[in-house]
């Protein structure tokens, strides 16, 4: 208990305060953008066809740079206010990694081997995640993904948070636009910091609770799933995560690649705060379906093997 | 009296009051963490404006909230589990501050963290220093010391010189002193402990811990605590180094480190 305790408390409190500033921005940010910009119209300016959109909401994260943090707040609440919900879960999986903080972060972690490589590698698994995943979830009908309430133009969202202040309700009450966005935004911040904090309490116990990890370097089809569940079990920030994986020399790139394109977008505190915006059974079918994606791609990476791309030979740098 | 109507009242007062106190309570307990020097060893302090900021603006928000707010009534389906989630979220920050240690706050998690597979070469890469420079610097000082004179070292440098055979031999016998936060043996020997000192990126989720084992009698005082070791630097077969205590001495007057990262 003695060392417990405090581990449990260093975890707990070095993660709640690494993501709530960027939970904050992001919910304030979307409130902004739902009262301020016309979603709407805009969104019927995007391409009419289903991967035109997609390829826009992947690739939108260059242009509005969010970590998985600001992402969620931001995307629930454009999806509220009219974004297609495909090209808005296409954005949700790629703006963690596509934005230019995190690109930066993974080339200064990678600057001694093949930083490009190690870039466009990085950018391109996380475009192919938020493009497939995006096209399966475009086929199943939309009532069956968000909770009630995210999508436009369904139920008053008054059941999905515990704090819901639709914009246009206020805008109809002739509010101030500026006071709109403000409660806008403590609503939308407080829908999502709830299961944030649950999701942070909960990963610092199983990282408290787990001994020191010690992964053997194994084959890559038992090293892969290995480094994949430690990215889900530590919960880093997709900006921060390059550094830690470079620090796991000796090791298949494939491995490290499997930590970093699968953490960005599926880790135990993002479980938590997806169910914000999904139902918890379409929380699951992302799960699965992104873990299975990460696993095949890094086997490919593993099999071509990735060395020879970045350093022209089979070993590991 | 119609208690379900007073019931009904109560639940909506305090739900209004409920997201300004919450943020209010996380707004100062980020202050007290940052005024406690608790932040820098909970993130890296390139990220403490950030959380400052955050703090700034709970606070901020918890205050104006009230005069932006309509919050629609609460069902009465799912009044009692909201009221106990509401209750255990509000004690979340009163408790976690309660209860943090007040001498060694990392202790614990510092000897958790202590082995890893990630290896220590690659800090170096990714805290930007020139390894070239610093190889020349430490032979530099090596070869310009004065005999048996004491060598000032950091965690960064004496790992540096584990891993390479020719400072090995340089450095092996030499006199050095280091500072560090001393753990107790964890088989319980009392006749070594350990010397850590944590790096992190961005925060403690991502932080290693670097240490050495040092051969002689543990300090008085708080496990955890920072000292000064002097010692003789000695390698093993594998080259894992470990120090021969000649003295240690805590450090009365230091504050938290303001950096985790040594600085250079």
């Amino acid at each position: 208990m003695t060392t417990w305790l405090p581990a449990f408390q260093i975890i707990f409190l070095s993660l709640f305060l690494q993501g709530i500033p960027f939970l904050l921005i992001g919910s304030f940010l979307g409130a902004a953008i739902s009262v301020f910009v016309p979603i709407r119209s805009l969104a019927s300016r995007l391409p009419k066809s289903k991967i035109g959109g997609i390829l826009i909401g992947t690739f939108a994260g260059l242009l509005i740079p969010s970590c998985e943090c600001i992402g969620v707040p931001l995307v629930r609440r454009l999806i509220r206010n009219g974004l297609p919900p495909a090209t808005a879960i296409a954005y949700l999986l790629a703006s963690p990694v596509l934005n230019p903080v995190c690109l930066a972060s993974t080339w200064i972690a990678f600057q001694y081997d093949n930083p490009l490589m190690a870039v466009l590698t990085r950018a391109g698994g996380a475009a192919f995640l938020a493009v497939s995943v995006a096209l399966i979830f475009s086929r199943l009908p939309v009532g069956n993904i968000f909770r009630s309430g995210i999508v436009a133009n369904d139920e008053p969202a008054g059941e999905a948070g515990l704090w819901e202040n639709p914009p246009a309700a206020w805008l109809a009450n002739k509010t101030p636009r500026l006071a709109a966005a403000i409660s806008t935004g403590f609503s939308d911040f407080f829908g999502i910091a709830v299961y944030y904090l649950l999701g942070c309490l909960i990963a610092a116990v199983v990282q408290t609770a787990l001994p020191p990890y010690a992964i053997p370097n194994t084959s890559p089809a038992l090293l892969i799933p290995g480094f994949m569940g430690l990215s889900v079990i530590t919960s880093l920030c997709s900006s921060a995560d390059a550094f830690v994986a470079k620090s796991f020399a000796g090791y298949p790139l494939a491995a490290l690649f499997a930590f970093m394109w699968l953490g960005a977008v599926l880790d135990l505190k993002l479980i938590f705060i997806y169910q914000s915006v999904f139902k918890r059974r379409t929380v699951l079918l992302l799960a699965l379906l992104l873990a299975a994606l990460v696993f095949a791609l890094s086997l490919l990476a593993a099999y071509l093997p990735l060395e020879r791309l970045f350093y022209g030979t089979t070993i590991s740098g | 009296m119609n208690l379900s109507r007073i019931n009904s009242r109560f639940f909506s007062r305090a739900s209004l009051l409920f997201p300004a106190l919450l943020l209010g309570l996380w707004g100062c307990v980020i202050f007290r963490l940052k005024t406690s020097g608790l932040l820098a060893e909970l993130q890296s302090p390139t990220y403490h404006p950030f959380s400052i900021g955050t703090a700034a603006a709970c606070l901020v928000l918890a205050l104006c909230y009230p005069l932006v707010s309509d919050i629609k009534r609460q069902s009465g389906r799912s009044r009692w589990p909201r009221l106990i989630l509401a209750i255990l979220l509000l004690a979340s920050p009163v408790i976690i501050f309660a209860t943090l240690p007040q001498d060694s706050p990392t202790t614990g998690f510092l000897a958790r963290r202590y082995s890893s597979t990630s290896s220590n070469m690659n800090i170096y890469q990714l805290l930007g220093i020139d390894q070239k420079d610093l190889l020349q610097d430490l032979q530099f000082r090596k070869q310009h010391a004065a005999n048996g004179q004491s060598l000032e070292l950091d965690m960064l440098e004496l790992n540096f010189i584990a891993n390479n055979s020719g400072l090995r031999k340089l450095y092996d016998q030499t006199p050095v002193n280091l500072s560090g936060q001393w753990l107790a043996d964890a088989n319980g020997n009392t006749q070594s402990f350990r010397l850590v000192q944590m790096i992190m990126f961005c925060c403690a989720a991502d932080a290693k811990v670097l240490g050495v084992r040092v051969d002689g009698q543990p300090p008085g005082g708080q496990n955890g605590a920072w000292i000064d070791v002097f010692a003789v630097l000695r390698f093993n077969s594998s080259g894992t180094p470990y120090l021969i205590l000649q003295q240690s001495k805590p450090q009365d007057d230091a504050p938290p480190p303001d950096l985790p990262l040594p600085q250079r």
